[in-house]
């Protein structure tokens, strides 16, 4: 099996089987585009840094046999599942900052499924949460005026019991 | 280059699409509660409801009709043309930006409603129609008298509405009954906008959610 380099930001350079980097659709095409062979070459991913692309590289490792994900774009958006596989349950239990940097890191490497799980892990940190935790959760500064606070307030006013 | 941020990096430095992604995962009550959290989640939430909202199967439509939201519907002759939506945390001035368009929703069409009592069918609990009495409100003023429809054969919003709607023109046909009285009914011959809101009450052993039946002025929901 060949072996590829990949280049951080940060200049690590950290060797993947074609295979495994090849669940990055940024990778794959751009090894087509040069004929597949960058054996002595290391691709740069500019915008990954080693901590998050060898997090990245674990996730593709582990599902580097996975069949490719369904095409069907719409019809399965229909009824969205936050349901997240054990292994990638666990992959997930990161800090924030480092949460977010795969999901980055997965969008510009375009793997979908890894963007998926990511989005997924982010949209479960949500769910049943106030809206006033939900700040606390992801330090989001509410940044309503006080008149639209007040409004929200009065709209509120009909669900008190 | 790339590694300039190297902090502080937070769900809302992420790129818009992806917050809407993330969004798009919540079931449809948290995605409004989640308008709420601030000014660029409402706005994803404005710009991805409308098209989103059709996605929603009926347990999204139930819960919004339930939720603490206010659905409007337009009126055309005894047809339900159009159905806007306004989410809790509708704060922004412009009004464009309150009113989701749901007309195109095809849970209007489901059966969402369910029996809870054996005389009404109900989506959660008692269904009553108010008439406020304000403004040019009053020219359809049910005197403040609620007018309890009977939802016997309503099993989706779309016959909802229309049957609150007949029933409220039947009771003002009914003038002896002095409880409906619509000062300029010709005005029903035109569109109608109802609005639907929700208020919820004690009664005994039931917690009744009550539905306010107003219209609506038309420049109130922009377009």
């Amino acid at each position: 099996m060949s072996t590829i380099k990949l280049l951080s930001s940060d200049n690590a350079e950290l060797a993947v089987d074609k295979e495994v980097a090849e669940r990055s659709i940024l990778i794959k095409n751009m090894l087509e585009d040069v004929g597949g062979d960058m054996s002595d070459q290391a691709i740069p991913i500019p915008n990954v840094n080693e901590a998050v692309l060898r997090k990245v590289i674990e996730w593709c490792e582990h599902h580097k046999s996975d069949p490719p994900p369904p095409a069907d774009e719409d019809s399965d958006s229909r009824k969205k599942s936050t349901d997240i596989e054990e292994w990638d349950q666990k992959f997930m239990q990161v800090d924030q900052e480092m949460l977010f940097e795969i999901i980055l890191a997965a969008n510009y490497l375009d793997i979908k499924p890894l963007l998926d799980v990511g989005c997924k892990t982010v949209a479960n940190m949500i769910k049943g949460k106030s809206p006033e935790e939900i700040r606390k959760t992801f330090n989001i500064q509410n940044d309503f005026t006080p008149e639209e606070e007040d409004q929200i307030r009065r709209e509120n006013e009909w669900a008190e019991e | 280059m790339a590694s300039q941020r190297p902090s502080s990096r937070n769900l809302l430095s992420l790129p818009v699409e992806i917050q809407a992604e993330i969004l798009s995962y919540l079931p449809f009550e948290e995605l409004v509660l989640a308008s709420g959290i601030c000014k660029l989640w409402y706005e994803i939430f404005n710009e991805t409801g409308s098209c989103k909202v059709a996605k929603y199967s009926s347990d999204g439509i139930h819960n919004l009709l339930a939720g603490y939201n206010r659905v409007v519907f337009v009126i055309g002759g005894d047809i339900l043309k159009k159905c806007y939506f306004m989410p809790l945390f509708a704060v922004m001035d412009d009004a464009e930006m309150r009113w989701i368009d749901i007309s195109e929703c095809k849970v209007l069409d489901e059966k969402v409603l369910c029996r809870l009592q054996s005389e009404h069918w109900k989506m959660k609990s008692n269904f009553f129609v108010y008439q406020k009495l304000e403004g040019y409100i009053q020219g359809y003023g049910t005197r403040g008298k609620p007018i309890t429809v009977d939802f016997n054969h309503c099993f989706t919003v779309r016959q909802l509405v229309n049957h609150t709607v007949s029933t409220l023109r039947k009771e003002a046909d009914n003038s002896e009954l002095g409880s409906v009285q619509f000062i300029e009914p010709q005005e029903l011959l035109g569109d109608l906008e109802v609005e639907f809101s929700r208020v919820r009450i004690k009664e005994p052993g039931i917690l009744s959610t009550v539905w306010c039946v107003t219209p609506v002025e038309s420049d109130k929901k922009g377009q």
